[in-house]
């Protein structure tokens, strides 16, 4: 048997290993979680959990890891019985599950023997005591056998066992209902929800007050209107206006305070109800108690967690994306700070090493810091390793100071442990970690001072983030966004189809009125050649009205993280908010309304003598797949060979990518969640745009089912997890391309 | 005729006093007036009063946004926050220079505001006797943010000034002035910008 990182690319092993992290914790949540649901509940968390072992499935394919294949496809089929499973024994099914799990860690991470997994697996579901690799190995079993040892005799009732049985407290519960894939709920302290209704409830006077200032400036217009039309005599009309003037003035005076209180109640009401969506980061504090128990255990370690968290809140989706990197933190913590008892020993210190986790908020932003009373971090040594690793040359280390040396740690690649191990020292992790963090508006970094006299690592993240969809531009050398739902189209139109009228550029777009073009990045004003090659538009909309930006480039599709101006930029002409790029370079969100005001500094462009034109569209590949192990697989092989590489985690977002790039070929995953590669084939074959786009489905090997279904949808070749490698890829790729 | 003794006893005293005269004043003596962060600007040295100052980083890279008026530079994240850029040659009369290595990140009373300098070159303890008394602070221009000088020309930066100065917003946004602290060095008489 293979272990997963005896042949295949390093990368693509550690992939899976931090891919195969985050699975089984989303799996341990999923099933500790179980007892407590209703039936809905239990039916989507089977559902949820079938889907993610059928990624771990392929991903350990992918990775040549064949124990990990075939416990997963034993847990497979205990999931699928589990469904038609009842009561108790039901229960207990899933307790097999869940232990079973630090033992999928284990093949996966090579520190459990794949032929002694085997026989632990069996001693594990045979209910014969807790899993020993240490003990004698059994005959192995094949897959079929494992998956009976997983289902229970209909007969056996055995209760489950009493901590996963119990009641479960609030705490526990928020932390279980975060982590629940792809939860859309929250609970909320009922006290919070009086607060919002409280709030909302003040704003009725004030829409009363408003009322009634409208009542009166109606009565006001009819005297008016009353006293113009002549009735009375002269001296009579001069004292209504008199009194009118009066009243006019009281009811301005009124409308004026009814507003500046529905402003301030309608802050409070916006307030209260973000407060409905904070959640407790303490409501984390059991998973990191499991995370820093096992670490240390894997490691023969005795180390001690602190929390000191206070009140801190975030944002539910905050927090949701906030678990796995604090979960890392923690292992990287326990792995690498903390010596073991016997160097503890020897320098003085206590056996037993502590790591604290801290969190104080300041303003919007929270300050989170894990640290350990460890050996510390050593920024010469860093930069050693860093440029043992080719991350940094000679000259650049010389010229680091140490916080820059220390940095080096997030660097993607970067891992100073002198094996891979099973926690961290991945050469995947930090980075993730910073990533992640950056990707909500934080930024994390190591401490120059720690806490505990070992590492300190921090970060500081913002409460709650706003969100946007938007469409990525390039737009005179510099990328923003457009609010998508101000999008109505991103096209490639010929430049033989772009006509002047009036000095304006127009765009004839097919079965369409002609299209009035701005190009705010100047665009249009490079010289070209007329009537060759093509021009990138977006086509906007507001208020019923569209217009045709042209851009130099459309980059795709975005969720982004919006924040607003700084406090000393109040409103800036063309610019709605700011995010930012993967570079850190701060980016804006276009005002899509000021490119229709007509005194906008960009709002026309004069015809000039020719339109740009643009190249023939790269060789880009849309890959679409919900599996980090597959996505990094394929991207790698492909942009190795020269290939531009998107990538999109589902069939959704891999659709809305089509809708905003041009593509030579698609290569998609079959299962995955919110579309599934299926039905993104139906929708790309549906479309007339996309009739000549070659799709390669990407399926595991024992669903021939899904070949079958897949060649009915449209797909044009198929790659098999199991049988997966670069020469496949590219072979199959050049062919259709 | 004066007694000889008299005379010694006299030119002792003036001998005493002079050595005392002569001598620099202890540190316990002297009153620290303000400390500061020095940084360079084109030629010139400033002190960035330490109360207002949240860091010095490398400039990170700078977004220029449309319509910024002259003396703010576009904006730039620092540490997960987007803070708006000034150029503070400006702000200090001082020649312009391109080469901006550092960003001052200020911490006022309505927020942030990062400030590109050419260096950092260190801290220092200011103290009433260093200070000079009869130099312009103004610079020529209505715009400078400089409260005082020393005797060796370190201009003192007016942050409080400079973060309620009007000119560094845009829109509707009006900074908060602050209370002051008590520490901060007193304007000079001659040639404070009113």
């Amino acid at each position: 048997m293979t272990r997963p990182s005896d042949t295949i690319d390093p990368e693509i092993v550690a992939a899976f290993r931090l891919e195969l992290a985050e699975l089984v914790d989303a799996l341990s949540v999923l099933f500790e979680g179980f007892p407590s649901g209703d039936d809905a509940e239990r039916a989507t968390s089977l559902r949820t959990a079938a889907r993610i072992v059928h990624n771990l499935k392929g991903a350990a394919r992918v990775a040549g890891a064949e124990a990990v294949v075939k416990l997963t496809h034993a847990m497979e089929d205990a999931l699928s019985h589990a469904g038609s499973a009842e009561g108790p024994a039901r229960l207990e099914l899933i307790a097999r599950l869940f232990d079973a799990l630090p033992l999928l860690e284990g093949l996966a991470m090579g520190t459990i023997d794949p032929d002694e997994g085997d026989a632990a697996t069996a001693r594990l579901l045979e209910g014969n005591g807790p899993l020993s690799v240490a003990a004698p190995s059994r005959s192995k079993l094949p897959a079929s056998e494992v998956a009976k040892a997983l289902i229970p005799e209909p007969a056996r009732s055995i209760a489950p066992p009493p901590d996963r049985a119990s009641p479960i407290s609030p705490k526990q519960a928020s932390a279980d209902a975060l982590a629940t894939a792809g939860a859309s709920n929250v609970r909320v302290d009922v006290e919070r929800l009086d607060r919002l209704m409280a709030r909302v409830g003040e704003l009725l006077p004030a829409q009363l007050q408003l009322s009634e200032c409208d009542a009166e400036l109606d009565a006001i217009q009819d005297e008016l209107a009353a006293v113009a039309r002549g009735q009375g005599d002269r001296g009579e009309a001069a004292r209504r206006i008199g009194d009118l003037a009066v009243r006019l003035a009281r009811a301005r005076s009124r409308d004026r305070e009814a507003a500046r209180k529905l402003a301030g109640a309608v802050d409070d009401a916006l307030d209260a109800a973000r407060r409905v969506r904070l959640l407790p980061l303490r409501s984390l504090a059991q998973r990191w108690q499991r995370v820093v128990r096992d670490a240390a255990q894997a490691l023969g370690k005795d180390v001690r967690l602190e929390i000191d968290v206070g009140d801190v809140e975030f944002d539910k989706r905050v927090l949701e994306s906030l678990v796995d990197p604090l979960a890392h933190m923690l292992r990287n913590a326990v792995d690498h700070g903390i010596e073991p008892p016997d160097e503890r020993r020897a320098r003085g210190k206590p056996e037993r090493g502590t790591v604290l986790v801290r969190a104080s908020a300041s303003g919007s932003m929270v300050l989170v810091e894990v640290s350990d009373d460890g050996r510390g971090m050593d920024p010469s040594r860093i930069a050693a390793e860093a440029q043992s690793k080719g991350l940094i040359t000679e000259a650049q280390a010389r010229s680091m100071d140490p916080a820059e040396m220390l940095a080096l740690v997030f660097r993607p690649g970067f891992s100073t442990a002198r094996a891979v191990s099973t926690l961290s020292g991945r050469g995947v992790g930090l980075d993730i970690v910073r990533e992640v963090v950056r990707s909500l508006g934080g930024f994390v970094e190591v401490a120059p001072i720690p806490t505990l006299g070992g590492a300190t690592l921090r970060a500081r993240v913002p409460v709650t983030f706003a969100m946007l969809r938007g469409l990525l531009v390039r737009v005179g050398g510099a990328v923003s966004a457009l609010p998508i739902e101000h999008v109505l189209r991103a096209v490639r139109v010929p430049a033989s189809n772009l006509k002047t009228a009036g000095g304006d550029w127009v765009a004839e777009l097919p079965g369409g009125e002609p299209l009035r073009l701005i190009a705010p990045g100047g665009a249009l004003a490079r010289p070209s050649s007329p009537g060759s090659g093509f021009v990138s538009v977006a086509v906007i909309a507001s208020s019923g009205r569209r217009i045709g930006l042209v851009v130099d480039e459309i980059l795709g599709e975005e969720q982004l993280i919006t924040h607003a101006l700084p406090w000393n930029l109040k409103r800036i002409p063309g610019v709605s908010a700011l995010f930012v790029l993967g570079d850190g370079r701060p980016s804006i969100v276009l005002d899509v309304s000021h490119f229709f005001e007509s005194d906008a500094p960009f709002a026309r462009t004069p015809a000039p003598s020719a339109p740009s034109t643009e190249a023939a569209g790269p060789r880009r590949v849309l890959v679409v797949d919900d599996s980090l192990a597959v996505r990094t697989l394929v991207r790698n092989t492909l942009q190795s060979a020269g290939y531009e590489v998107v990538v999109k985690a589902d069939g959704r977002e891999g659709w809305d990518a089509l809708q905003a790039q041009e593509f030579s070929l698609v290569v998609s995953d079959v299962r995955m969640p919110r579309m599934d590669g299926l039905e993104l084939t139906r929708l790309i074959r549906a479309d007339s745009r996309f009739k000549n786009l070659p799709i390669v489905l990407v399926t595991s090997l024992d669903r021939r089912e899904d070949i079958a279904a897949g060649a009915a949808a449209g797909a044009n070749e198929y790659i098999v997890k199991g049988l997966m490698d670069q020469s496949l890829i590219l072979e199959t790729v050049s062919r259709l391309v | 005729m004066t007694d000889p003794s008299e005379s010694d006893r006299r030119e002792r005293i003036l001998r005493e006093r002079a050595d005392r005269l002569a001598l620099t004043p202890t540190t316990a003596e002297r009153e620290l007036v303000v400390e500061v962060a020095i940084v360079l600007v084109g030629d010139d040295q400033v002190g960035v009063p330490v109360r207002y100052l949240r860091e010095i980083v490398r400039v990170p890279p700078i977004t220029p946004l449309p319509g910024l008026p002259e003396g703010l530079v576009g904006v730039a994240l620092v540490r997960g926050e987007i803070l708006s850029v000034i150029d503070l040659a400006l702000w200090v009369g001082a020649k312009a220079s391109k080469q901006r290595s550092c960003l001052v990140v200020l911490d006022g009373p309505s927020g942030p505001l990062g400030a590109l300098v050419d260096k950092s070159l260190g801290f220092r303890s200011i103290y009433a006797d260093e200070l000079a008394t009869d130099l312009d602070v103004s610079a020529g221009s209505d715009r400078s943010c400089v409260s005082r000088r020393t005797r060796d020309l370190c201009a003192i930066l007016d942050t409080g000034k400079l973060l309620s100065d009007p000119r560094i917003c845009v829109g509707a946004a009006r900074p908060e002035r602050d209370a002051g602290d008590p520490r901060d060095p007193p304007p000079n008489p001659r040639g404070q910008t009113p």
